[in-house]
């Protein structure tokens, strides 16, 4: 959950990349790392990998100052989709504003991805997450490969759920990062607005929220 | 799903205890050590070719102009106070976040690791938790299911009582219908002779009147042919004793067979006990089986007579009842180093191995449906196991049975008040 810390003035955002175990979610950070051109943009952290794994958590901080004075600090983490660090993802989705989950295009991961959700779906519950109102996009990553499913498959699978419409990405290419971050601060921004009184307090606008952030 | 995790708490289920913040804000202190500053501060010293000071954030006057702010992630956690040129200064500045950003590193790794190893303890603890209380709903229902087990234990026990109890009737009422018989049987001739008697009486009452009126002797004793009529009342009045003493008889050897369910203990000559046996099985002999005693004298021991009496009434009811036209029986009684030993043997059908080994199962028989429980033999046992005594069946098919029992003699036991 948001939190307004009054005494320096700062709102501290934390949104989260969940996915299996190779779907591309450090990519996605890093990518977002040399696109996004916020007013204060700290180093990406990566917390150890091996062998292209994350073994804790990456985290890439930034932020902006609004005109009120008020800074909004964004954090995004990614979890380690590797089944047995189930601890370690609880721990990075707990009090999350918002969760970016990031899927597998190729047809033979379909049931990692759902397995994964699923996953989501549990701990969001064990950590305290209402999932029906938790701010969620979903990314259907690594369009430049072959055997990927259509994206008529990924729409009829999808179309009917509340996360639609998904976002296609080819993080690598760096295509549908910034779309998929846009998407997610589009939907957190409501809950945020509602219990920070964003617009009436902080002159804050859903639009000055996201360009604040994406630096655009 | 495979996740194991996932089986182990159902979804629905929170952690018991929140997750601390595995990326909490981090001030100076957290990140570096006084010393470790003090070192950067001299080393950047001589890089800037001037003083140069690393004040904590939270420590920064606001009347310092020359300041570089020094961030941790986006947030100012220190400034660099220094006159040093501002390229140069911003540079050192940017070396000193380097520095934060290493620390950093390993601080996080250590938060998210405690984070995730309190976490699986907590979850250790909530399983060992459910283990507790499963263990204690089955331990109550292992207590539940023992007070079951014996209430049906209880029940079954008072219905082989009641089973017992039947089976023991049911050799009393053999008994008895052989036993009315018996008794009949002399009250029959009893009361024919009887009245016989009564005519001979009349007849001698008038001859004694007519003699009184002074007829002669020889008339009236030839007239009322008093030698037949007074011999005859003789025979009739031996036969009647005779048939009395029979009853008698009988009923004194029933009494061995009363009071079955006071179980208590008397001085009982075995014997006795053996001849009243054989002389109430009479009537089942009719003419076809020749009952033979051989009993010796034997030492009193303390016995329940009328437990006992059943038994081996039973056991000579089994050798009766396995003679199927003529044959005989051999009852026998002796003492040989303070032990009892009765032998009742018959020439009847014997059994094979295969029955000889189920005789005492109780509820097993070798009768017709309806004419026996299959108890007898278990009954039997029982009584005398609790006797101290043994039992043996030999038994060959064609060749009859010999039941073996042996009592132990204890000798000058006081007797059981009940």
């Amino acid at each position: 959950m948001a939190e307004l810390d009054e005494r320096t003035g700062r709102l501290t955002l934390k949104l989260v990349y969940y996915g299996p175990a190779m779907s591309g979610k450090t990519t996605n950070l890093g990518a977002l790392h040399e696109l996004v051109a916020p007013e204060l943009k700290g180093d990406m952290m990566v917390l150890e990998t091996r062998n292209d794994r994350t073994l804790f958590f990456d985290l890439f901080p930034m932020g902006f100052a609004t005109s009120g004075g008020l800074l909004i600090q964004l954090k995004l983490y990614t979890v380690p989709g590797q089944v047995e660090h189930d601890s370690t993802r609880k721990a990075v989705l707990s009090r999350a504003d918002g969760v970016a989950f990031i899927a597998d295009s190729r047809s033979n991961q379909s049931y990692t991805n759902l397995e994964s959700f699923e996953n989501l779906a549990a701990n969001a519950g064990r950590v305290g997450l209402d999932f029906d109102k938790l701010p969620l996009v979903v990314q259907f990553n690594k369009r430049d490969l072959p055997n990927i499913l259509s994206e008529d498959e990924v729409q009829q699978r999808w179309q009917n759920t509340p996360w639609w419409p998904v976002v296609f990405a080819s993080a690598l290419q760096h295509q549908g990062v910034m779309e998929t971050l846009d998407l997610l601060l589009q939907r957190v921004y409501p809950a945020l607005d509602e219990e920070f009184s964003l617009v009436k307090t902080h002159q804050l606008s859903r639009e000055a929220f996201v360009s604040g952030l994406l630096g655009q | 799903m495979t996740d194991s995790d996932f089986k182990a708490s159902p979804a629905t289920e929170k952690l018991s205890k929140p997750i601390s913040d595995i990326d909490p804000d981090f001030t100076l202190k957290d990140l570096l050590s006084d010393k470790e500053i003090e070192q950067l501060e001299n080393k950047l010293s001589v890089l800037l070719n001037t003083s140069a000071k690393i004040i904590d954030a939270c420590d920064m006057a606001s009347d310092i102009n020359t300041s570089y702010p020094i961030r941790y992630q986006i947030c100012p956690v220190a400034y660099l106070v220094t006159e040093a040129p501002s390229e140069s200064a911003k540079a050192a500045a940017n070396l000193f976040e380097s520095v934060l950003f290493q620390a950093s590193r390993y601080r996080l790794a250590a938060v998210a690791h405690h984070a995730v190893v309190l976490q699986d303890f907590d979850d250790l603890q909530t399983k060992h938790q459910r283990l507790m209380e499963s263990e204690a709903k089955y331990r109550e229902l292992a207590v539940q299911l023992e007070h079951r087990v014996q209430e049906q234990v209880g029940q079954i026990e008072l219905r082989q009582r009641q089973v017992y109890e039947a089976e023991k009737l049911s050799a009393l009422a053999q008994l008895g219908a052989g036993v009315a018989h018996e008794i009949n049987n002399p009250l029959g001739f009893i009361q024919s002779n009887m009245n016989s008697g009564k005519s001979y009486l009349r007849e001698i009452d008038e001859a004694v009147t007519a003699l009184r009126q002074g007829q002669n002797i020889t008339a009236v004793s030839e007239n009322f042919d008093l030698d037949f009529v007074i011999s005859d009342l003789q025979t009739l009045m031996k036969e009647t004793i005779d048939g009395v003493a029979r009853v008698t008889r009988i009923v004194r050897d029933l009494k061995g067979f009363v009071g079955a369910e006071t179980s208590a203990r008397q001085q009982v000559l075995m014997h006795e006990i053996l001849e009243s046996i054989c002389y109430l099985s009479h009537p089942l002999l009719e003419e076809r089986i020749e009952l033979t005693r051989e009993l010796a004298e034997v030492s009193p021991i303390m016995m329940d007579k009328a437990a006992v009496c059943q038994a081996l009434y039973a056991i000579l009811l089994n050798a009766v009842q396995s003679i199927e036209n003529t044959g005989k029986i051999l009852v026998r009684c002796h003492e040989q180093n303070h032990r009892i030993f009765i032998d009742i043997e018959d020439s009847g059908c014997g059994m094979d191995t295969k029955t000889l080994g189920r005789i005492y199962e109780p509820f097993f028989t070798t009768k017709p449906v309806g004419s026996g429980t299959g108890l007898g033999l278990t009954v039997c046992r029982d009584i005398i196991q609790a006797h101290q005594g043994t039992i043996k069946v030999i038994s060959q098919p064609g060749e009859g049975s010999r039941v073996q029992i042996e009592f132990p003699v204890t000798a000058h036991e006081p007797p059981e008040t009940n």
